[in-house]
């Protein structure tokens, strides 16, 4: 079946099967920059942005997502660059694996809620799991990029 | 230094998160034939028969393999020195699985779908055997998990297959029992530690192609690409030169990627179809089907006298290295060789264990790899000992612990798999750790604990680690650098950055030698066509091993440049000064950049490279000392570590933020080794921990404070003063949570993981009910 | 994974309750998040997403949810925020992370009838009635005590407005695990007290319940009392997160924290 939607921007059209999840569809069309990690839905290294929100592209059938917006990493270049300064400043990109989902969460946090308290980060970002880092540099960088929290 | 002991921003972070292609599954060719394993329901199992025909009719499946169709011929999937200190006791596909999870047969075919069907239309017939699930009945068990006879061990392990014994070993220093009766104080404890599970983020991948000359190029997964080549072309007969290994960004490793996973099928698959294939592991087959941590049963005798003098250590290792050893002799000798020491002035000293197989997932290389092992059941037996003896447990580490310049007998006789290498610890900053840390933790005003509340504990433990930097006389690293017109470079390493950042490392200390910034080298890593040897990214060997060969080949480098700057000005060297840009001689100077592009283009033209090589002589082992601070529900049992304090003497730290992401990132591991990773299986031997619901990691919310601070240290053996910083972080947090609990609960846990549950019921325990 | 032959999205109830009682095999889908956990067949999947339940419409007593309405919308709604004092916005909030609630839906949480549901623990003890389709309303209390598996498609979530106060304690190895036990307590004129994650599913605890509402005047005598309840009336059991002897202890201890909390606010 086809599906109409917009991916970073650009309208486009994927032929899907019914059980094809979204994570698959992007990968089978080069976006690599979506990662999987998981088969249970678990470990946020998928996530992209549906809407503007943060969802696991591993549990959205492709064929639900008619006319709605996608974006990933690739569509909104300038400003995952900036995060990614802000991690490198902090030495918080280990090997990488959980960053661009990771960057997009935290896209999706600066536009729904500007100035978070500490613990507002960590409730937001506690779906995107990490085995390198610690968490504490990648904290540092997100305040950082948040312009410090009240 | 101008690069080095810098915050410089790693060279691939930005690219990686703005979603350039750059992991293994992110570069494999278009149209690969999807490979899937078949693999075993049963623990302990023989195959009576196998038949493949259905699903080798099946459209779109291009080969089907079982045990009938690879070369027979016995290897270790373990990344190690050659020759391996693992047993070769692994088969492409065998007759018998040892796991649930084991391989039982390959499928390559079109698409995902078509292999899973193939997958299941393959009959197999099982004799199904008893299973050993309990690493102590294992010895002697009635059941032989490796009953093939054509293994074998390399050199001599102490391999005895027949009584389930991958590997053993003794050794001893002087007599224990006999100092044990000159003592007035004597402890002896048994613990346990449990099988961790690496979880790094990126499951294990690999992809194959034939190139246009015909060879076997593999991407992986890999933080060994060069022992990965030669232990395919040793079991697959293919000529080594006909093999390519690259390694590209990887997703996280910490061990779990030090051995073959995949890359023996893609291998196969590519070189009898002439197709690219790939095969990524799912979460379930990471967790079912590579690696764990040793899970140990260590018992730790100590001997002392009243006035604190520590005078005899004995201590006993059984390890469960699962079903097959490869890195059953190494892991349990560290967890001695890189523990015991930490205690130097003892008399005599006692170490000896076995290592035996069970049908449990393969155990492997961990981050740690058997010293956290070790050190927990050392720093909690030295609280106990303190308890007995009424010592402050600081006062009773500094009594004894090691000093610089100071040495340990245990360094001559045990390295990993064989010998040792004798060494002073010419850097040894133990001292100014516990300093700073009781410090930094706030020791004084909570030790031993603070009641905050009827049903709140503050309480406070810590202990002491150390680790190595390479592996002497067997460990290998080397680098070449090449000059660009334009006045850049390239540096090619065979070291493995696994997201340690290695390649940023290493571009820092060349830019360092050649008084440049990080920027102008540009750094290719980890193809074993492209990039000089290197053993790999285990035992904490890059930026110690890898990285002295970088200074080595940039200074020789320096000298060319400076040559070459001599003979266009035609001065003599010395009298050029080079300041990384411009080489100047008094009235005459010529820039880099014209320099290089005059000898590619114009005159006298060459191409200068250099390459060096460098082995270690000595392993100096990193220090620190971890202090721990929780909270404690003493009606529940739940705690939080509200404070971990980390206090670390790795020479210099020659990035001064990814350092420091090494530690934190390796005590984050230690934590959840502590609090409650536990990989857990069913009584028929299934693992129930085989995904990231059943099987949790530390997240954001369970992390609260922590300070990591680098003692004033260097070490001149290494590059600009540098020891090995990988695995240090990840020793400490076991025994520092078990002594604070202890502190704040009376509760002594002996088996990980410290759950609240097993604090809540000692406490009832306690308390008598 | 789920294998699905088709994919629809019905325009109406009518075309989708049809479409759903044509086949044991057909389902609704609901967020997606627990699609990975089943490899089951299904013939059509059904999406509703034309049929605008995902809406949180707030009246004079009742609120009422639309089943598709994703978890993090609650969450941050302002009537579900000041709910009991916050009590059931923190039990969604604690379900694993942003993403995961962007995409999974009430209607599907209420559905699996998950043992370990935060969510359902904290609304047994508040007023909560389904509405279905074809026409039926149940109270969630008779839906979960319901054995067969039911047919009619649920389409709104009702809760009954309170000025009462709640407590909510998830207790669990790390922040997203699921949990060993849930406790909820509630007080508005009268108290309620639910457990679940036993590991059995969530259930109202009646002679607890029962003893504090007779209670004259609750003092740390009654309450300790009560506790014991607890312990006697609740079956609790092991399994691979914690033992029942271990969740005797929470639940015990939890449930007498709850009440004093929830007093302190009240005074």
């Amino acid at each position: 079946m086809k599906v109409n939607f917009i991916l970073n921007h650009h309208e486009v059209s994927y032929e899907v099967s019914p059980s094809e999840v979204l994570l698959e569809s992007l990968r089978k069309h080069h976006i690599v920059s979506v990662k999987r990690g998981c088969d249970t839905s678990t470990c946020g290294v998928c996530t992209v942005l549906l809407n503007g929100k943060p969802v696991l592209s591993c549990s959205v059938l492709t064929a639900s997502i008619e006319g709605k917006h996608v974006i990933t990493v690739d569509g909104i270049p300038d400003e995952i660059e900036k995060i990614a300064s802000y991690f490198g400043e902090e030495g918080a990109d280990q090997c990488g694996f959980c960053n661009a989902g990771l960057a997009l969460t935290i896209y999706a946090l600066k536009n729904e809620n500007p100035h978070p308290t500490d613990d507002e980060i960590k409730h937001y970002v506690v779906g995107n799991l990490c085995r390198c880092s610690g968490y504490q540099a990648q904290f540092l960088a997100i305040k950082h990029y948040l312009g410090g929290a009240k | 230094m101008k690069v080095v002991n810098q915050k410089i921003p790693s060279v691939d972070g930005k690219g990686i998160m703005m979603g350039r292609p750059a992991f293994t599954d992110d570069l494999s060719a278009p149209d690969s034939l999807i490979i899937k394993i078949l693999r075993s329901p049963f623990a302990f199992a023989r195959i009576k028969s196998i038949h493949t025909e259905e699903a080798q009719k099946l459209k779109g499946v291009e080969l089907v393999l079982t045990h009938h169709d690879v070369p027979r011929a016995a290897f270790t999937r373990a990344g190690q020195g050659y020759p391996e200190p693992s047993p070769h006791d692994k088969f492409i596909l065998d007759e018998y699985v040892r796991y649930v999870g084991d391989e039982v047969a390959c499928v390559a075919a079109v698409d995902d779908e078509t292999a899973e069907k193939a997958l299941s239309l393959i009959k197999v017939d099982y004799e199904i055997l008893e299973p050993i699930l309990d690493f102590e009945k294992a010895i002697d068990h009635p059941s032989v998990i490796h009953p093939e006879k054509d293994i074998c061990e390399m050199f001599p392990i102490g391999f005895e297959p027949k009584r389930n014994i991958a590997a053993s070993y003794h050794m001893h220093i002087n007599n224990v029992d006999e100092t044990f009766a000159s003592c007035d104080v004597i402890i002896d404890e048994v613990f346990y530690t449990q099988a961790q599970a690496h979880a790094m983020m990126e499951p294990h991948a690999v992809n194959a192609r034939l190139d246009y000359q015909n060879r076997l190029t593999l991407y992986s997964t890999t933080q060994t690409p060069f022992h990965v080549r030669r232990i395919l072309s040793q079991t697959l007969g293919i000529p080594i030169s006909k093999i390519r290994v690259i390694k590209p960004r990887v997703g996280g490793g910490f061990g779990g990627k030090q051995a073959l996973h995949g890359e023996m099928f893609a291998a196969l698959v590519t070189w009898r179809t002439k197709k690219p294939s790939k095969l990524v592991y799912t979460r379930k087959e990471v967790y079912e089907s590579t690696y764990t941590r040793h899970p140990m049963r260590i018992t730790m005798k100590i001997g002392a006298n009243f006035d604190g003098a520590i005078k005899a250590i004995d201590c006993h290792v059984l390890s469960d290295t699962g079903a097959y050893g490869e890195h059953a002799l190494t892991v349990f000798m560290v967890t001695g060789s890189k523990v015991l020491p930490l205690y130097n002035k003892v008399e005599s000293v006692r170490f000896d264990g076995q290592v035996v197989y069970t049908n449990h997932v393969s155990a492997g290389a961990f981050r740690g790899y058997g010293a956290i092992q070790g050190n927990f059941a050392l720093e909690s037996a030295i609280d106990i000992l303190a308890e007995k003896l009424k010592m402050d447990p600081i006062t009773l580490r500094r009594m004894n612990m090691m000093k610089e310049n100071e040495t340990s007998p245990i360094f001559k006789i045990m390295g990993e798999g064989t010998e040792g290498t004798a060494m002073n610890m010419d850097t040894c900053k133990l001292d100014a750790c516990i300093d700073q840390g009781l410090d930094l933790i706030g020791w004084s005003k909570t030790y031993p604990k603070i009641q905050m509340s009827p049903t709140k504990v503050k309480a406070v433990g810590m202990a002491i680690a150390m680790q190595g930097s390479g592996i002497p006389y067997i460990d290998m690293g080397a680098a070449t650098i090449k000059l660009n017109d334009d006045g850049f470079y390239n540096l090619m390493v065979g070291a493995t950055d696994i997201g340690q950042g290695s390649d940023t490392v290493l571009a820092q200390i060349a830019a360092e030698t050649l008084m440049t910034t990080v920027d102008k080298i540009i750094v290719y890593s980890s193809d074993t066509d492209l990039t000089p040897f290197d053993t790999g990214a285990y035992a904490s060997s890059t930026t110690y091993i890898s990285g002295n060969a970088v200074l080595k080949a940039s200074h020789q480098m320096k000298d060319l440049l400076i040559a070459e700057a001599a003979r266009i000005l035609d001065v003599k060297p010395e009298d050029i000064d080079f300041d990384g840009m411009m080489f100047d001689a008094d009235d005459q100077k010529i820039s880099l950049k014209d320099l290089s592009n005059q000898i590619t283009y114009n005159h006298e033209q060459k191409q200068l490279t250099t390459t060096a090589s460098y082995v270690g002589h000595k392993s100096p082992p990193p220090f620190m000392a971890g202090f721990c601070e929780v909270e404690v529900d003493i009606e529940t049992g739940e705690y939080d570590i509200t404070h971990y304090v980390s206090v670390v003497d790795c020479g210099t730290p020659l990035n001064v933020k990814l350092a420091q992401g090494q530690i934190e990132g390796a005590i984050v591991q230690g934590i959840g080794m502590a609090k409650f990773e536990d990989v857990k299986y069913t009584k028929k031997g299934h693992l129930v921990s085989n995904s990231f619901v059943n099987y949790r990691i530390p997240t954001a919310k369970d992390i609260k404070k922590m300070t990591t601070v680098f003692v004033d240290s260097y070490e001149t053996s290494g590059p600009y003063g540098a020891k090995s910083v990988g695995e240090i972080g990840i020793d400490t947090p076991p025994a520092a949570v078990a002594n604070a609990i202890y502190h704040a609960t009376g509760v002594r846990i002996h088996t990980l993981p410290i759950t609240p549950e097993k604090i809540i019921l000692g406490l009832k325990q306690r308390k008598g009910e | 994974m789920m294998d699905i032959k088709h994919y629809v999205k019905p325009a109406s109830l009518e075309e989708a309750y049809s479409t759903l009682s044509s086949s044991k095999k057909n389902t609704i889908l609901g967020g997606g998040v627990w699609m990975k956990y089943t490899k089951s067949q299904v013939d059509t999947m059904i999406d509703l997403s034309l049929l605008h339940l995902d809406q949180i419409d707030v009246g004079k007593d009742h609120i009422v949810i639309g089943a598709q309405t994703q978890l993090r919308d609650l969450e941050v709604h302002p009537s579900i925020v000041s709910l009991g004092g916050g009590f059931l916005s923190q039990a969604i909030g604690s379900i694993v992370g942003v993403a995961f609630r962007n995409l999974a839906t009430i209607g599907g949480s209420i559905i699996g009838k998950y043992p370990f549901s935060d969510l359902v623990t904290v609304m047994l003890c508040l007023e909560v009635k389904l509405r279905f389709f074809p026409e039926e309303e149940m109270s969630l209390h008779d839906f979960l005590d319901q054995k067969e598996k039911h047919h009619a498609i649920l389409t709104h979530i009702v809760i009954r407005k309170t000025n009462g106060m709640g407590y909510f304690k998830k207790v669990s190895n790390t922040s997203l695990d699921f949990s060993i036990l849930n406790v909820a307590c509630f007080y508005e004129g009268e108290w309620k007290i639910a457990i679940g994650s036993r590991p059995g599913k969530p259930m109202l605890a009646w002679d607890a319940m029962h003893a504090l509402n007779q209670a004259k005047h609750v003092d740390q005598h009654v309450i300790e009392s009560v506790g014991h309840i607890i312990i006697q009336t609740i079956p609790f059991a092991d399994d691979e997160r914690g033992s029942k002897a271990y969740r005797e202890i929470l639940a015990k201890t939890y449930v007498m924290r709850g009440i004093k909390e929830v007093m302190s606010h009240e005074s």
